[in-house]
């Protein structure tokens, strides 16, 4: 790919996929500077791997892919934030701030807590999942046969709901 | 509440600005090239080094060969197997380097296995045998340079060396390389347990 193609490449994919990378990135890591760190980790493996980019799939395919990689690395990296359940320093003013919060603001904030509680493979699939993605897809950017990811979507959305419904 | 519900909370919150893109790109192509000169420089430093030490080794050997007897040839010879098990495992973890993080998780996490299972055997297996090695060398050095000195200074030498080297390489491993397997076992434990769950 010669340079100022691969510039329309990036600006086109910057353009189309920034916002469902920063929503994988919300989805992983409920503190939100450091899903802005992996969000800008993410930009920067897009960038170098664009010249590697030979379409045996789709793009979209292709960010995603790097998007959860880049996430379980950065995991790896940042073992301290890996699958840990939220102090209670951060759910106290996540309890007081709820009232004053606008109903969808403050569903949102609990649905990104509720993903927080998950396992590790499990907040990686429900951020394909909540991005739309189909099992075919799931199964392509995850790597395993679409029957399985079907069963684990349904139990990680069945959770989800139970620990929505909590409070 | 249902599923639908939350998916379409979720897709409808505030995201990031990327703002200027070519502010972005600037930036990365900043850090890469920074990357880059970093990566040239480290690896021009020890292709340098090597270079010359394999110079200045075949000179003192062709140099001084009539001097020195058989344990001069053998250490020269361990010397330079030593640089070579070094320069063969500095490629090979330079290597595990170029990582494809557009494969598919599965094979990304199978990748990054391979890659731990290399760094222990680096520490554990070459380790070994780079003292091993070393250890052979100042052997066949401490027998050429006490060969006119009684058996009992000669033995005593390498007694003192070999303890030395083992005292080092115990203390070694009870530290550093203690701190460096524990980790890659951890983070070995991690990857198998995401890649299982991954699949099954």
């Amino acid at each position: 790919m010669s340079g100022e193609k691969e510039e329309e490449y990036f600006n086109a994919l910057v353009k189309n996929h920034h916002a469902s990378i920063y929503r994988i990135c919300r989805a992983y890591l409920y503190d939100a500077s450091l899903a802005d760190d992996l969000y800008q980790e993410i930009l920067y493996q897009v960038w170098k791997s664009l010249k590697s980019f030979k379409g045996n799939s789709s793009i979209s395919t292709w960010v995603y892919r790097i998007s959860v990689n880049t996430a379980i690395s950065f995991n790896s990296k940042n073992k301290r934030h890996q699958y840990e359940t939220l102090p209670d320093l951060y759910q106290v003013p996540y309890e007081h701030t709820l009232v004053k919060k606008q109903e969808e603001e403050a569903r949102l904030d609990h649905l990104r807590y509720c993903i927080s509680l998950l396992e590790q493979q499990d907040r990686l699939i429900i951020s394909l999942v909540l991005e739309d993605k189909s099992y075919q897809e799931i199964s392509e950017i995850i790597g395993t046969n679409s029957n399985n990811v079907g069963v684990k979507i349904n139990r990680i959305k069945a959770r989800i709901l139970k620990l929505m419904e909590k409070k | 509440m249902n599923f639908e519900d939350l998916q379409h909370s979720w897709k409808n919150q505030p995201v990031k600005d990327p703002g200027d893109t070519d502010q972005l790109k600037l930036a990365m192509e900043t850090s890469w090239n920074k990357h880059q000169r970093k990566v040239l420089r480290t690896n021009l430093f020890l292709s340098i080094c090597f270079l010359m030490t394999c110079v200045g080794l075949a000179f003192i050997y062709f140099s001084y060969r009539a001097h020195f007897g058989w344990a001069f040839q053998l250490s020269m010879l361990f010397i330079y197997i030593l640089m070579f098990i070094f320069l063969a495992v500095s490629w090979k973890s330079y290597g595990f380097r170029k990582e494809n993080r557009a494969e598919n998780s599965t094979s990304y996490i199978c990748y990054q296995l391979k890659k731990l299972q290399w760094q222990r055997k680096t520490i554990t297996v070459y380790g070994r045998v780079y003292v091993f090695l070393l250890w052979i060398d100042f052997m066949c050095y401490t027998w050429e340079v006490t060969s006119d000195g009684s058996a009992l200074f000669r033995f005593s030498a390498m007694a003192v060396i070999t303890f030395y080297i083992i005292v080092l390489m115990i203390w070694q491993r009870l530290t550093q390389q203690k701190k460096a397997l524990k980790s890659i076992d951890e983070l070995t434990s991690d990857f198998s347990q995401l890649k299982n769950k991954l699949e099954n």
